[in-house]
């Protein structure tokens, strides 16, 4: 188990490198000259040139990807354009709304996603198993933050249950922080719940047809027991490669899904930037986000070891 | 296609009953044709293309004319779902934005094929160093989260349409590239390739008359889901005003739009969004009608 640990934390290296990299390279992705576009249209040549010495953006490339990763290193993402303070601090500021909403809504669909999953399976071609099927593929039909209105049209206005927009931190009071919480959550995880609950029927469905189910069965083992200690542990491989990438895709979603609830998250941090062309500010968001993602599926192929003896190296 | 795909007998039935060989044509219209909700969501996109093109003709008013008098009208024999917030007729509006969907979607499908699919059919065939570096490049992409990466792009490049086409483009590429790599991998491995090649077929004519037919299926399954998945990201970065510029108008534009009278328009919300869920549907429906009907791929267990 260590060594695959060693073994795997040695692979995102080159991985985290590449992802800043390509990141970083983005920048050239501006069309025309891009101490133009970061001065501003109006800027005239004095301020662009002083731009330009600024940012370094006479350095050939490479010396501005080392400065730049090697500032984000040590946590220094440089300074945003528009508000005079450092890229790193408003992202640090706003990240724990954006991540708060990204594990709830992962939860509440890991929630409803394994009972369904595994019942679906289990009652396989009855009415269960396709109303469940059915809705999963709505669910991932539809735009979340489409979702997102409805549920403030149904819960937040018809029904006033629940806050339109707004957020409390947990700190603060943990009450109204699950009260602003959980329809932004509902709708940003109902996609990842389909996917999950898809994913999760199929591989039970897929071991619980295997030979040593059967023989288990054949000892006398009871229904319950056999899910539980010999079909699940067996379908959470899949599974688990699943929820890895939902993260990644939730984290996405996010910035949607903040702006329709107007959460305070890095969401609003990423679009206000583009209407600002705000590129540290850009730059500095995809790094954290990209960054999170990384360590977060870093930690889904850690737990394969756990749930998967096979993969370990011998 | 040249393959022979395994075919499948019903119990009591023998070799003798089943019709005789048909073209890959009439084969996949006969398999397709007993899924009926593939059927419903190919009749369903035929009549959002035929709506994207003939917009002006079913139109019942012009879409742009504003109408300050009759701001957020609720729905009536002139305004068949109302107006919105400047009075315009939101049933001809959508039915303009259908065209601005259907259109952004076919363009990311288009950016992405374009992208993704060369580069994954030489990681497949060659292999070796050149595959890694691609894949290494393909996990570095698809490491970022999807939408954060759109919105990047798209505020390095310019928020409009085109430039929203393209992140949406570059999104989905890895899709086509791996699918692409994973297909040629496994069919030049195939016997026929080797028979070929012992004859003295040139690389090219190998690619081009025995691999691309074989990954053909596969492709046009995948590109009906990302059609779905693309028209996706189009609203959620035309709902952020990131996309369609007004005063053009997308499903997801309209919907940005209307957040603000959620209260007060409520079909403002619902229809556009309904729309947008309905099509993605469809297309997720009938790519999985596709990969059920053609050839060698394997069927779903269900």
């Amino acid at each position: 188990m260590i060594n695959l640990v060693i073994r795997r934390l040695l692979a995102v290296i080159p991985l985290l490198f590449l992802v800043t990299f390509l990141a970083y390279g983005m920048i050239l992705l501006i069309p025309g000259d891009p101490a133009i576009a970061i001065a501003g249209e109006n800027a005239t040549a004095e301020i662009v040139e002083e731009t330009r010495q600024r940012l370094g953006l006479n350095d050939p490339f490479l010396v501005q990807y080392g400065r730049w990763v090697t500032g984000a290193i040590q946590g220094d993402l440089g300074t945003s354009l528009f508000v005079n303070r450092s890229v790193g601090g408003a992202i640090v500021e706003r990240l724990p709304v954006t991540l708060a909403l990204t594990f709830a809504a992962l939860f509440l669909a890991t929630l409803i996603a394994i009972p369904a999953g595994i019942l679906a399976a289990l009652k396989k071609g009855t009415w269960i198993d396709r109303l469940t099927t059915v809705t999963a593929t709505m669910g991932i039909a539809m735009p979340n933050f489409w979702l997102g209105l409805l549920l403030v049209l149904g819960f937040a206005i018809a029904i006033p249950w629940f806050p339109a927009i707004g957020y409390v931190s947990f700190t603060e009071n943990p009450f109204e922080w699950a009260r602003h919480i959980f329809l932004p959550a509902i709708a940003l995880g109902a996609a990842a719940c389909a996917e999950i609950t898809r994913q999760l029927r199929s591989a039970v469905i897929d071991v619980v047809q295997q030979d040593f189910i059967r023989t288990a069965r054949a000892k006398g083992l009871r229904g319950p027991s056999i899910v539980i200690k010999h079909t699940l542990k067996n379908a959470a491989v899949p599974v688990v490669t699943v929820l890895g990438l939902q993260v990644t895709r939730l984290l996405g979603g996010a910035v949607i899904i903040e702006q329709v609830f107007a959460l305070p998250g890095i969401g609003g941090l990423a679009v206000k930037a583009v209407f600002d062309r705000d590129v540290p500010m850009i730059l500095g968001v995809i790094f954290a986000a990209s960054l999170i993602a990384v360590l977060v599926n870093l930690l889904v192929d850690l737990s394969y070891g756990w749930f998967n003896p096979k993969v370990r190296p011998k | 296609m040249t393959d022979v795909s395994p075919t499948l007998f019903t119990p009591g039935e023998t070799e003798a009953d089943l019709p005789p060989p048909a073209s890959v044509l009439a084969r996949f219209l006969r398999r397709f044709r007993q899924q009926p909700a593939a059927m419903i969501a190919f009749f369903f996109l035929v009549a959002m293309v035929l709506v994207a093109l003939g917009a002006p003709l079913l139109a019942p008013k012009d879409p742009t004319a504003q109408n300050l008098r009759a701001v957020l009208q609720p729905v009536s024999g002139a305004h068949l779902l109302g107006t919105d917030e400047l009075g315009r007729d939101i049933f001809s509006r959508l039915i303009f934005a259908t065209r601005i969907s259907m259109l952004a979607a076919a363009q990311a499908v288009i950016i992405s094929v374009g992208i993704g699919v060369l580069p994954g059919a030489i990681a497949g065939y060659f292999g070796g160093i050149i595959d890694t570096v691609i894949m290494r490049i393909t996990d570095a992409i698809m490491s970022y989260p999807p939408l954060i990466l759109a919105v990047a792009i798209v505020g390095l490049l310019g928020p409009n349409l085109r430039n929203a086409m393209i992140a949406i483009g570059i999104l989905y590429a890895p899709r086509f590239l791996r699918l692409m790599r994973s297909t040629v991998m496994s069919v030049r491995e195939e016997t026929f390739i080797e028979a070929c090649r012992s004859v003295g077929c040139s690389t090219p004519r190998i690619i081009g008359r025995h691999v691309l037919p074989n990954v053909m299926s596969p492709l046009l399954v995948q590109v009906s889901l990302v059609a779905g998945f693309a028209m996706l990201a189009e609203a959620s970065l035309s709902f952020l005003g990131l996309g369609v510029q007004p005063p053009q108008a997308s499903w997801g534009s309209m919907l940005g739009r209307s957040v603000r009278f959620l209260d007060r328009a409520p079909l403002m919300v619902i229809v556009p969004g309904l729309m947008i869920a309905l099509t993605v549907l469809a297309f997720n429906i009938f790519g999985d009608g596709l990969r059920d009907s053609l050839g060698r791929e394997t069927r779903r267990v269900r």
